[in-house]
Protein backbone atom coordinates (compact mmCIF):
# COMPACT_ATOMS: atom_id res chain seq x y z
CA UNK A 1 0.00 0.00 0.00
CA UNK A 2 1.86 3.43 -1.09
CA UNK A 3 1.90 5.73 1.47
CA UNK A 4 0.98 10.28 1.35
CA UNK A 5 2.62 12.40 3.86
CA UNK A 6 0.01 15.26 4.00
CA UNK A 7 1.84 18.60 5.59
CA UNK A 8 -1.05 21.19 5.88
CA UNK A 9 -2.64 22.99 8.75
CA UNK A 10 -5.94 23.52 8.22
CA UNK A 11 -8.32 20.64 9.67
CA UNK A 12 -10.78 20.29 7.60
CA UNK A 13 -8.93 20.67 4.11
CA UNK A 14 -6.41 17.75 6.11
CA UNK A 15 -9.77 15.36 6.82
CA UNK A 16 -11.42 15.52 3.40
CA UNK A 17 -7.64 14.74 1.78
CA UNK A 18 -7.25 11.83 3.63
CA UNK A 19 -10.95 10.72 3.14
CA UNK A 20 -10.49 11.26 -0.42
CA UNK A 21 -7.22 9.49 -0.63
CA UNK A 22 -7.81 6.09 1.77
CA UNK A 23 -10.58 5.88 0.05
CA UNK A 24 -8.39 4.87 -2.79
CA UNK A 25 -6.39 2.84 -1.26
CA UNK A 26 -3.42 5.41 0.22
CA UNK A 27 -1.73 5.63 3.63
CA UNK A 28 -2.27 9.03 4.45
CA UNK A 29 -0.24 10.26 7.50
CA UNK A 30 -0.67 14.10 8.32
CA UNK A 31 2.12 16.93 9.91
CA UNK A 32 0.69 20.57 10.59
CA UNK A 33 3.82 22.38 11.82
CA UNK A 34 6.62 23.59 9.05
CA UNK A 35 9.04 23.80 11.96
CA UNK A 36 9.87 19.96 11.99
CA UNK A 37 8.32 18.98 8.91
CA UNK A 38 11.12 17.83 7.44
CA UNK A 39 12.15 15.46 10.38
CA UNK A 40 8.79 14.34 10.07
CA UNK A 41 8.81 13.33 6.04
CA UNK A 42 12.71 11.35 6.81
CA UNK A 43 10.66 9.59 9.90
CA UNK A 44 7.65 8.70 7.92
CA UNK A 45 9.22 8.06 4.53
CA UNK A 46 6.44 8.35 2.15
CA UNK A 47 5.84 7.64 -1.45
CA UNK A 48 4.00 10.66 -2.30
CA UNK A 49 4.33 14.38 -0.35
CA UNK A 50 1.56 16.98 -0.82
CA UNK A 51 2.96 20.17 1.02
CA UNK A 52 1.34 23.56 2.05
CA UNK A 53 2.83 26.44 1.04
CA UNK A 54 1.53 28.38 3.95
CA UNK A 55 2.21 26.84 6.79
CA UNK A 56 3.23 28.12 10.91
CA UNK A 57 6.87 28.73 11.45
CA UNK A 58 8.13 27.38 8.09
CA UNK A 59 6.86 28.33 4.44
CA UNK A 60 6.12 24.99 2.00
CA UNK A 61 9.58 26.44 -0.13
CA UNK A 62 11.69 26.73 2.45
CA UNK A 63 10.90 22.95 3.44
CA UNK A 64 10.74 22.05 -0.01
CA UNK A 65 13.85 23.27 -0.64
CA UNK A 66 15.07 21.30 2.32
CA UNK A 67 14.03 18.19 1.26
CA UNK A 68 15.48 18.48 -1.98
CA UNK A 69 19.18 18.71 -0.11
CA UNK A 70 18.04 14.82 1.35
CA UNK A 71 19.13 12.21 -0.71
CA UNK A 72 16.01 10.35 0.05
CA UNK A 73 13.86 13.34 -0.96
CA UNK A 74 15.94 14.80 -4.53
CA UNK A 75 13.35 12.75 -6.74
CA UNK A 76 10.55 11.98 -4.56
CA UNK A 77 7.34 13.69 -5.75
CA UNK A 78 6.19 16.30 -4.31
CA UNK A 79 2.74 18.07 -4.85
CA UNK A 80 2.72 21.68 -3.53
CA UNK A 81 -1.25 22.53 -2.60
CA UNK A 82 -1.55 26.44 -1.95
CA UNK A 83 -3.87 28.86 -2.18
CA UNK A 84 -0.99 31.37 -3.61
CA UNK A 85 -1.46 30.58 -7.18
CA UNK A 86 0.20 33.48 -9.13
CA UNK A 87 2.60 32.96 -11.29
CA UNK A 88 5.51 33.85 -9.40
CA UNK A 89 4.48 31.55 -6.56
CA UNK A 90 4.61 28.77 -9.11
CA UNK A 91 7.98 29.77 -10.48
CA UNK A 92 9.31 29.78 -7.15
CA UNK A 93 8.13 26.45 -6.37
CA UNK A 94 9.25 25.13 -9.48
CA UNK A 95 12.77 26.80 -8.67
CA UNK A 96 13.40 24.37 -5.77
CA UNK A 97 12.46 21.82 -7.13
CA UNK A 98 8.50 20.54 -6.46
CA UNK A 99 7.04 17.69 -8.89
CA UNK A 100 3.71 19.21 -9.43
CA UNK A 101 1.70 22.19 -8.46
CA UNK A 102 -1.94 22.90 -7.46
CA UNK A 103 -4.35 25.90 -6.57
CA UNK A 104 -6.78 26.04 -3.73
CA UNK A 105 -9.72 25.44 -4.40
CA UNK A 106 -9.09 21.59 -6.40
CA UNK A 107 -11.43 19.51 -7.97
CA UNK A 108 -11.47 16.20 -5.67
CA UNK A 109 -11.16 14.12 -8.66
CA UNK A 110 -8.13 16.25 -9.75
CA UNK A 111 -6.33 16.24 -6.95
CA UNK A 112 -6.70 12.25 -6.09
CA UNK A 113 -5.45 11.88 -10.40
CA UNK A 114 -2.29 14.13 -9.58
CA UNK A 115 -1.52 11.86 -6.23
CA UNK A 116 -1.90 8.62 -8.40
CA UNK A 117 0.24 9.71 -11.50
CA UNK A 118 2.81 10.92 -9.21
CA UNK A 119 2.92 7.57 -7.15
CA UNK A 120 3.21 5.46 -10.33
CA UNK B 1 1.07 68.71 -38.97
CA UNK B 2 -0.50 72.06 -38.17
CA UNK B 3 -1.00 72.35 -42.25
CA UNK B 4 -2.62 68.84 -42.30
CA UNK B 5 -5.59 70.25 -41.09
CA UNK B 6 -6.33 73.03 -43.43
CA UNK B 7 -7.77 71.38 -46.24
CA UNK B 8 -10.50 69.24 -44.27
CA UNK B 9 -11.28 72.30 -42.60
CA UNK B 10 -11.77 74.37 -46.11
CA UNK B 11 -13.57 71.80 -47.24
CA UNK B 12 -15.88 71.62 -44.27
CA UNK B 13 -16.74 75.22 -43.93
CA UNK B 14 -17.05 75.07 -47.54
CA UNK B 15 -19.96 72.28 -47.82
CA UNK B 16 -21.50 74.16 -44.19
CA UNK B 17 -22.08 77.25 -46.50
CA UNK B 18 -23.46 75.41 -49.34
CA UNK B 19 -20.85 76.54 -51.91
CA UNK B 20 -19.44 74.48 -54.47
CA UNK B 21 -15.99 73.28 -55.44
CA UNK B 22 -15.93 75.36 -58.34
CA UNK B 23 -17.91 78.37 -57.62
CA UNK B 24 -14.93 79.07 -54.20
CA UNK B 25 -12.60 78.68 -56.96
CA UNK B 26 -13.54 81.00 -58.99
CA UNK B 27 -14.28 83.84 -56.42
CA UNK B 28 -10.31 83.03 -54.88
CA UNK B 29 -9.28 82.26 -58.49
CA UNK B 30 -7.34 79.63 -58.39
CA UNK B 31 -8.91 76.75 -60.81
CA UNK B 32 -11.45 73.39 -59.16
CA UNK B 33 -8.67 70.90 -59.55
CA UNK B 34 -6.21 72.87 -57.53
CA UNK B 35 -9.11 73.68 -54.73
CA UNK B 36 -9.61 70.42 -54.74
CA UNK B 37 -6.05 69.35 -53.85
CA UNK B 38 -5.77 71.80 -50.86
CA UNK B 39 -8.90 70.38 -49.51
CA UNK B 40 -7.46 66.77 -49.41
CA UNK B 41 -3.99 68.03 -48.03
CA UNK B 42 -2.30 67.26 -51.61
CA UNK B 43 -1.06 70.87 -52.15
CA UNK B 44 0.26 73.49 -49.13
CA UNK B 45 -1.51 76.25 -48.66
CA UNK B 46 -0.23 79.60 -47.57
CA UNK B 47 -0.46 83.42 -48.22
CA UNK B 48 -2.68 85.39 -50.56
CA UNK B 49 -4.71 81.94 -51.75
CA UNK B 50 -5.13 81.55 -47.84
CA UNK B 51 -5.94 84.58 -47.09
CA UNK B 52 -8.21 84.96 -49.98
CA UNK B 53 -10.20 81.62 -49.30
CA UNK B 54 -10.60 82.59 -45.47
CA UNK B 55 -11.84 85.82 -46.68
CA UNK B 56 -14.69 83.96 -48.84
CA UNK B 57 -15.61 81.50 -46.29
CA UNK B 58 -16.32 84.66 -43.34
CA UNK B 59 -12.98 83.43 -41.52
CA UNK B 60 -10.21 84.71 -39.98
CA UNK B 61 -6.96 83.24 -41.75
CA UNK B 62 -5.19 81.96 -38.48
CA UNK B 63 -8.35 80.11 -37.82
CA UNK B 64 -7.57 78.63 -40.93
CA UNK B 65 -4.17 77.60 -40.74
CA UNK B 66 -3.81 77.04 -37.28
CA UNK B 67 -3.09 73.67 -36.16
CA UNK B 68 -6.57 72.69 -34.19
CA UNK B 69 -3.80 70.58 -31.99
CA UNK B 70 -0.96 68.27 -32.73
CA UNK B 71 -2.27 66.64 -29.07
CA UNK B 72 -5.94 65.70 -30.65
CA UNK B 73 -4.33 63.81 -33.17
CA UNK B 74 -1.55 62.32 -30.73
CA UNK B 75 -5.01 61.64 -28.32
CA UNK B 76 -7.04 59.94 -31.26
CA UNK B 77 -3.89 57.79 -32.53
CA UNK B 78 -3.31 56.68 -28.97
CA UNK B 79 -7.09 55.83 -28.63
CA UNK B 80 -6.66 53.74 -32.23
CA UNK B 81 -3.77 51.83 -30.72
CA UNK B 82 -5.83 50.83 -27.56
CA UNK B 83 -8.13 49.02 -29.86
CA UNK B 84 -6.15 47.83 -33.13
CA UNK B 85 -8.46 45.42 -34.34
CA UNK B 86 -11.26 47.92 -35.33
CA UNK B 87 -9.68 49.29 -38.41
CA UNK B 88 -9.52 52.60 -37.50
CA UNK B 89 -8.03 54.88 -40.60
CA UNK B 90 -5.29 56.24 -38.81
CA UNK B 91 -4.46 57.93 -42.27
CA UNK B 92 -7.32 60.50 -42.05
CA UNK B 93 -7.05 61.18 -38.88
CA UNK B 94 -6.08 64.81 -39.83
CA UNK B 95 -9.27 64.52 -41.75
CA UNK B 96 -11.41 63.26 -38.76
CA UNK B 97 -10.39 66.56 -36.40
CA UNK B 98 -10.79 69.11 -39.00
CA UNK B 99 -14.46 67.90 -40.50
CA UNK B 100 -15.47 66.83 -37.47
CA UNK B 101 -13.92 68.11 -34.33
CA UNK B 102 -16.70 68.03 -31.79
CA UNK B 103 -16.66 64.64 -32.09
CA UNK B 104 -13.01 64.16 -32.33
CA UNK B 105 -12.94 65.88 -28.96
CA UNK B 106 -15.61 63.59 -27.65
CA UNK B 107 -13.50 60.61 -28.87
CA UNK B 108 -10.36 61.65 -27.73
CA UNK B 109 -12.54 62.74 -23.75
CA UNK B 110 -13.61 59.08 -24.11
CA UNK B 111 -10.31 57.33 -24.70
CA UNK B 112 -8.44 59.74 -21.93
CA UNK B 113 -11.52 59.14 -19.36
CA UNK B 114 -10.37 54.97 -20.23
CA UNK B 115 -6.39 55.41 -19.89
CA UNK B 116 -7.02 57.68 -16.31
CA UNK B 117 -9.95 54.22 -15.28
CA UNK B 118 -6.81 51.39 -16.52
CA UNK B 119 -4.38 53.52 -14.60
CA UNK B 120 -6.37 54.21 -11.34
CA UNK B 121 -7.27 49.67 -11.78
CA UNK B 122 -4.09 49.12 -11.91
CA UNK B 123 -2.57 51.05 -9.19
CA UNK B 124 -5.37 49.41 -6.75
CA UNK B 125 -4.84 46.36 -8.08
CA UNK B 126 -1.15 46.57 -7.21
CA UNK B 127 -2.13 48.09 -3.43
CA UNK B 128 -4.28 44.95 -3.50
CA UNK B 129 -1.64 42.81 -4.00
CA UNK B 130 0.45 44.33 -1.67
CA UNK B 131 -2.23 44.58 1.61
CA UNK B 132 -0.57 42.13 3.79
CA UNK B 133 -4.44 42.27 5.91
CA UNK B 134 -6.12 41.64 2.43
CA UNK B 135 -3.86 38.76 1.75
CA UNK B 136 -3.85 36.75 4.82
CA UNK B 137 -7.97 37.51 4.52
CA UNK B 138 -7.71 36.44 0.83
CA UNK B 139 -5.73 33.23 1.79
CA UNK B 140 -8.38 32.38 4.74
CA UNK B 141 -11.23 32.43 2.32
CA UNK B 142 -9.31 30.39 -0.34
CA UNK B 143 -8.93 28.29 2.31
CA UNK B 144 -12.58 27.68 3.70
CA UNK B 145 -13.51 27.70 -0.14
CA UNK B 146 -11.37 25.26 -0.26
CA UNK B 147 -12.28 23.06 2.39
CA UNK B 148 -16.25 23.76 1.63
CA UNK B 149 -15.51 22.48 -2.17
CA UNK B 150 -13.74 19.47 -1.02
CA UNK B 151 -16.40 18.58 1.84
CA UNK B 152 -19.31 19.21 -0.25
CA UNK B 153 -17.53 17.20 -2.72
CA UNK B 154 -17.31 14.12 -0.62
CA UNK B 155 -20.81 14.35 0.54
CA UNK B 156 -22.29 14.19 -2.63
CA UNK B 157 -19.95 11.81 -4.74
CA UNK B 158 -20.11 9.25 -1.45
CA UNK B 159 -23.65 8.24 -1.00
CA UNK B 160 -22.63 5.41 0.84
CA UNK B 161 -20.87 7.25 3.54
CA UNK B 162 -22.35 5.35 6.81
CA UNK B 163 -23.39 8.40 9.23
CA UNK B 164 -20.34 8.78 11.45
CA UNK B 165 -18.89 9.75 8.62
CA UNK B 166 -21.47 12.58 6.53
CA UNK B 167 -22.07 13.69 10.29
CA UNK B 168 -18.91 14.97 11.01
CA UNK B 169 -18.16 16.02 7.12
CA UNK B 170 -21.55 17.81 7.43
CA UNK B 171 -20.41 19.70 10.98
CA UNK B 172 -17.15 20.27 9.11
CA UNK B 173 -19.19 22.22 5.86
CA UNK B 174 -21.24 24.55 8.60
CA UNK B 175 -18.22 25.33 10.60
CA UNK B 176 -16.09 26.50 7.17
CA UNK B 177 -19.32 28.48 6.16
CA UNK B 178 -19.12 30.08 9.64
CA UNK B 179 -15.58 31.22 9.34
CA UNK B 180 -15.84 32.16 5.61
CA UNK B 181 -18.62 34.55 6.44
CA UNK B 182 -17.22 35.63 9.91
CA UNK B 183 -14.20 36.62 7.49
CA UNK B 184 -16.27 38.25 4.76
CA UNK B 185 -17.94 40.30 7.48
CA UNK B 186 -14.42 41.61 8.61
CA UNK B 187 -13.61 42.63 5.09
CA UNK B 188 -16.60 44.38 4.97
CA UNK B 189 -15.49 45.83 8.02
CA UNK B 190 -12.21 46.54 6.92
CA UNK B 191 -13.52 48.60 3.76
CA UNK B 192 -15.95 50.43 5.59
CA UNK B 193 -13.70 52.07 8.38
CA UNK B 194 -10.53 53.19 5.96
CA UNK B 195 -8.98 55.29 9.16
CA UNK B 196 -9.01 51.90 11.51
CA UNK B 197 -8.11 49.67 9.00
CA UNK B 198 -5.61 51.36 6.95
CA UNK B 199 -7.24 50.91 3.73
CA UNK B 200 -7.52 54.53 1.92
CA UNK B 201 -4.56 56.01 3.30
CA UNK B 202 -2.39 58.55 2.15
CA UNK B 203 -3.02 59.11 -1.14
CA UNK B 204 0.05 61.32 -2.32
CA UNK B 205 2.42 58.81 -0.10
CA UNK B 206 0.96 55.60 -2.21
CA UNK B 207 1.67 57.64 -5.63
CA UNK B 208 5.32 58.47 -4.70
CA UNK B 209 5.90 54.82 -3.15
CA UNK B 210 4.31 53.36 -6.74
CA UNK B 211 6.88 55.98 -8.59
CA UNK B 212 9.86 54.77 -6.88
CA UNK B 213 8.91 50.62 -6.49
CA UNK B 214 8.63 50.91 -9.95
CA UNK B 215 11.94 52.27 -10.56
CA UNK B 216 13.74 50.01 -8.20
CA UNK B 217 14.41 53.03 -5.62
CA UNK B 218 17.12 54.17 -7.44
CA UNK B 219 17.58 56.96 -10.00
CA UNK B 220 20.73 56.76 -12.27
CA UNK B 221 19.72 60.57 -13.36
CA UNK B 222 19.60 61.85 -10.05
CA UNK B 223 22.81 60.84 -8.75
CA UNK B 224 23.99 63.95 -10.77
CA UNK B 225 22.57 67.51 -10.59
CA UNK B 226 21.29 66.81 -13.69
CA UNK B 227 18.24 69.44 -14.06
CA UNK B 228 16.30 68.21 -17.46
CA UNK B 229 16.28 64.40 -15.82
CA UNK B 230 14.72 65.85 -13.03
CA UNK B 231 12.24 67.84 -15.09
CA UNK B 232 11.29 64.48 -17.03
CA UNK B 233 11.24 62.47 -13.90
CA UNK B 234 8.53 65.36 -12.79
CA UNK B 235 6.50 64.61 -16.02
CA UNK B 236 6.82 60.89 -15.04
CA UNK B 237 5.12 62.64 -11.54
CA UNK B 238 2.22 64.20 -13.14
CA UNK B 239 -0.31 62.33 -11.31
CA UNK B 240 1.30 63.64 -7.72
CA UNK B 241 0.70 66.91 -6.21
CA UNK B 242 3.96 69.19 -7.83
CA UNK B 243 4.76 69.98 -4.66
CA UNK B 244 5.36 66.75 -3.06
CA UNK B 245 6.95 65.19 -6.58
CA UNK B 246 9.73 68.11 -6.57
CA UNK B 247 10.27 67.45 -2.69
CA UNK B 248 10.64 63.48 -3.37
CA UNK B 249 13.55 64.55 -6.06
CA UNK B 250 14.82 66.99 -4.00
CA UNK B 251 15.64 64.60 -1.45
CA UNK B 252 17.06 62.16 -3.48
CA UNK B 253 19.45 64.73 -4.98
CA UNK B 254 20.32 66.18 -1.74
CA UNK B 255 21.08 62.77 -0.28
CA UNK B 256 22.94 62.00 -3.39
CA UNK B 257 25.13 64.63 -3.29
CA UNK B 258 26.30 64.45 0.15
CA UNK B 259 27.09 61.10 -0.19
CA UNK B 260 28.18 60.36 -3.73
CA UNK B 261 27.43 56.75 -5.09
CA UNK B 262 30.85 55.33 -6.07
CA UNK B 263 32.95 56.77 -2.60
CA UNK B 264 29.68 55.78 -0.49
CA UNK B 265 29.32 52.02 -1.44
CA UNK B 266 33.10 51.77 -0.95
CA UNK B 267 32.53 53.16 2.21
CA UNK B 268 30.37 51.02 3.00
CA UNK B 269 32.02 47.85 2.21
CA UNK B 270 34.78 48.86 4.13
CA UNK B 271 32.41 49.40 7.42
CA UNK B 272 30.71 46.10 6.22
CA UNK B 273 26.98 48.07 5.41
CA UNK B 274 27.31 49.47 9.45
CA UNK B 275 24.59 52.81 8.93
CA UNK B 276 25.72 53.89 12.49
CA UNK B 277 29.73 53.38 11.15
CA UNK B 278 28.74 55.01 7.76
CA UNK B 279 27.05 58.27 9.79
CA UNK B 280 30.38 58.17 11.63
CA UNK B 281 32.22 57.99 8.58
CA UNK B 282 30.92 60.25 6.29
CA UNK B 283 29.34 62.65 8.69
CA UNK B 284 26.03 62.28 7.00
CA UNK B 285 22.80 62.18 9.46
CA UNK B 286 21.85 58.64 10.45
CA UNK B 287 18.87 59.02 8.86
CA UNK B 288 20.74 60.10 5.44
CA UNK B 289 22.54 57.22 5.37
CA UNK B 290 19.53 55.19 6.21
CA UNK B 291 17.58 56.77 2.91
CA UNK B 292 21.20 56.08 1.23
CA UNK B 293 21.62 52.54 1.66
CA UNK B 294 17.66 51.83 0.70
CA UNK B 295 17.99 53.88 -2.35
CA UNK B 296 21.28 51.79 -4.07
CA UNK B 297 21.30 50.56 -7.29
CA UNK B 298 19.81 46.84 -7.33
CA UNK B 299 22.70 45.02 -8.93
CA UNK B 300 25.58 46.05 -7.40
CA UNK B 301 26.38 43.46 -4.84
CA UNK B 302 24.80 45.44 -1.81
CA UNK B 303 22.81 43.86 0.52
CA UNK B 304 19.17 44.47 -0.17
CA UNK B 305 17.36 47.01 2.09
CA UNK B 306 14.16 48.07 3.18
CA UNK B 307 12.93 51.26 4.68
CA UNK B 308 10.08 52.60 6.51
CA UNK B 309 9.55 56.24 7.68
CA UNK B 310 6.26 57.71 9.76
CA UNK B 311 5.38 60.78 11.87
CA UNK B 312 5.16 60.65 15.11
CA UNK B 313 1.73 59.63 15.26
CA UNK B 314 2.53 56.86 13.17
CA UNK B 315 1.62 57.98 9.94
CA UNK B 316 3.72 56.04 7.32
CA UNK B 317 5.20 58.61 4.63
CA UNK B 318 7.41 57.30 2.90
CA UNK B 319 7.94 53.02 2.55
CA UNK B 320 10.10 49.99 0.71
CA UNK B 321 9.06 47.00 1.45
CA UNK B 322 10.94 43.28 1.66
CA UNK B 323 9.67 40.01 0.41
CA UNK B 324 8.12 38.54 3.97
CA UNK B 325 8.08 42.25 5.65
CA UNK B 326 5.24 43.95 4.35
CA UNK B 327 4.46 47.36 5.41
CA UNK B 328 1.10 49.14 5.98
CA UNK B 329 0.38 51.82 3.91
CA UNK B 330 -0.75 53.97 6.69
CA UNK B 331 -0.31 52.95 10.21
CA UNK B 332 -1.38 50.69 12.67
CA UNK B 333 1.94 48.31 12.28
CA UNK B 334 3.61 46.46 15.02
CA UNK B 335 4.07 48.19 17.93
CA UNK B 336 7.35 46.14 18.80
CA UNK B 337 9.45 47.39 15.85
CA UNK B 338 12.07 49.55 16.75
CA UNK B 339 10.74 52.01 14.24
CA UNK B 340 8.26 53.68 16.93
CA UNK B 341 10.57 52.57 20.26
CA UNK B 342 13.03 55.12 18.59
CA UNK B 343 9.94 57.75 18.72
CA UNK B 344 10.24 57.79 22.37
CA UNK B 345 13.64 58.71 22.14
CA UNK B 346 15.35 61.19 19.48
CA UNK B 347 18.55 61.02 18.61
CA UNK B 348 19.07 57.71 20.25
CA UNK B 349 19.16 55.08 17.54
CA UNK B 350 17.68 51.55 18.08
CA UNK B 351 19.54 48.61 16.43
CA UNK B 352 17.11 45.11 17.07
CA UNK B 353 17.25 41.63 15.38
CA UNK B 354 13.55 40.48 14.15
CA UNK B 355 11.44 37.54 13.79
CA UNK B 356 8.80 37.54 11.82
CA UNK B 357 6.12 35.40 12.12
CA UNK B 358 7.08 33.18 8.61
CA UNK B 359 10.39 32.45 11.17
CA UNK B 360 12.29 34.99 8.94
CA UNK B 361 15.24 36.86 10.81
CA UNK B 362 15.52 40.64 9.92
CA UNK B 363 18.36 43.45 11.20
CA UNK B 364 16.42 46.38 11.94
CA UNK B 365 18.24 50.22 12.59
CA UNK B 366 15.82 52.99 13.63
CA UNK B 367 16.47 56.72 14.94
CA UNK B 368 13.97 59.52 14.94
CA UNK B 369 14.40 62.77 14.90
CA UNK B 370 13.70 66.09 14.68
CA UNK B 371 11.89 67.76 11.35
CA UNK B 372 10.85 70.59 10.23
CA UNK B 373 11.53 74.33 11.39
CA UNK B 374 11.57 74.56 15.69
CA UNK B 375 9.68 77.27 17.75
CA UNK B 376 10.26 78.34 21.77
CA UNK B 377 6.31 77.42 21.48
CA UNK B 378 6.10 74.00 20.12
CA UNK B 379 7.72 70.80 20.19
CA UNK B 380 9.32 69.97 17.05
CA UNK B 381 8.34 67.73 14.55
CA UNK B 382 9.91 64.75 15.00
CA UNK B 383 9.91 61.69 12.01
CA UNK B 384 10.89 58.27 12.60
CA UNK B 385 12.90 56.03 9.92
CA UNK B 386 13.65 51.96 10.23
CA UNK B 387 15.97 50.66 7.87
CA UNK B 388 15.92 46.85 7.29
CA UNK B 389 17.23 43.73 5.55
CA UNK B 390 17.53 40.31 5.98
CA UNK B 391 21.19 40.21 5.01
CA UNK B 392 23.06 37.40 7.53
CA UNK B 393 26.12 39.77 7.10
CA UNK B 394 24.69 41.94 8.84
CA UNK B 395 22.63 40.04 11.67
CA UNK B 396 24.85 40.70 15.23
CA UNK B 397 25.23 36.58 16.43
CA UNK B 398 24.93 37.58 20.29
CA UNK B 399 21.82 39.75 20.33
CA UNK B 400 18.33 37.98 21.07
CA UNK B 401 15.47 38.61 18.50
CA UNK B 402 12.57 40.23 19.13
CA UNK B 403 9.42 38.23 17.63
CA UNK B 404 7.34 40.57 15.74
CA UNK B 405 4.47 40.86 12.96
CA UNK B 406 3.52 43.05 10.76
CA UNK B 407 -0.26 44.00 12.05
CA UNK B 408 -2.31 42.65 14.62
CA UNK B 409 -5.00 41.55 12.40
CA UNK B 410 -2.70 39.54 10.60
CA UNK B 411 -0.02 38.58 13.20
CA UNK B 412 -0.30 34.60 14.96
CA UNK B 413 1.25 35.67 17.75
CA UNK B 414 -2.39 35.60 20.21
CA UNK B 415 -0.30 36.02 23.48
CA UNK B 416 1.52 38.78 22.20
CA UNK B 417 1.20 41.23 25.30
CA UNK B 418 1.46 44.38 22.54
CA UNK B 419 -1.86 43.16 20.60
CA UNK B 420 -4.12 45.35 19.86
CA UNK B 421 -6.97 43.87 17.41
CA UNK B 422 -8.02 40.81 17.28
CA UNK B 423 -6.41 38.38 14.43
CA UNK B 424 -8.49 37.66 11.63
CA UNK B 425 -7.90 33.65 11.88
CA UNK B 426 -10.92 32.81 13.96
Amino acid sequence: MKSVLLIEDEPNIIEAIRFILEQDGWTVDTHSDGADAVERAAAVGPDVIILDLMLPNKSGFDILRDLRTLPAFVDLPILMLTAKGQAKDRETAEAHGVTKFMTKPFANQDLLAAVRALGD
Amino acid sequence: MAHSLVGPRIRERRRARGVSQVALAKDVGISASYLNLIEHNKRGIAGRTLIAIARELDMAPAELAEGADAGMIDTLTEAASAAPGAGAEMNRVSELIGRFPGWARVVGAIAQRAEAKDRQLSLLSDRLAHDPYLAEAMHLMLSSVTAVHSTAGILVENTEMNDQQRNRFTKNLYDESVRLTETAKDLVVYFDNPLESGVGGDETADLLHDFWAKRGFHAPDLETCNESAQHMLLDEMGDIAREDAEKSLARYQKIAAALPLTAFLEYAKRQHWDPLELAHATGASLRDVFFRLAHLPPDDGAPVFGLIECDASGGVLFRKELPGFPLPRQGGACPLWPLYRALGHPGQPVRAILRTPGDETFTAWAVASPDGPVDYALPPTCKSVMLFTTDAALTPSTAPAVEVGAQCRVCPRQTCASRRTAFLLK
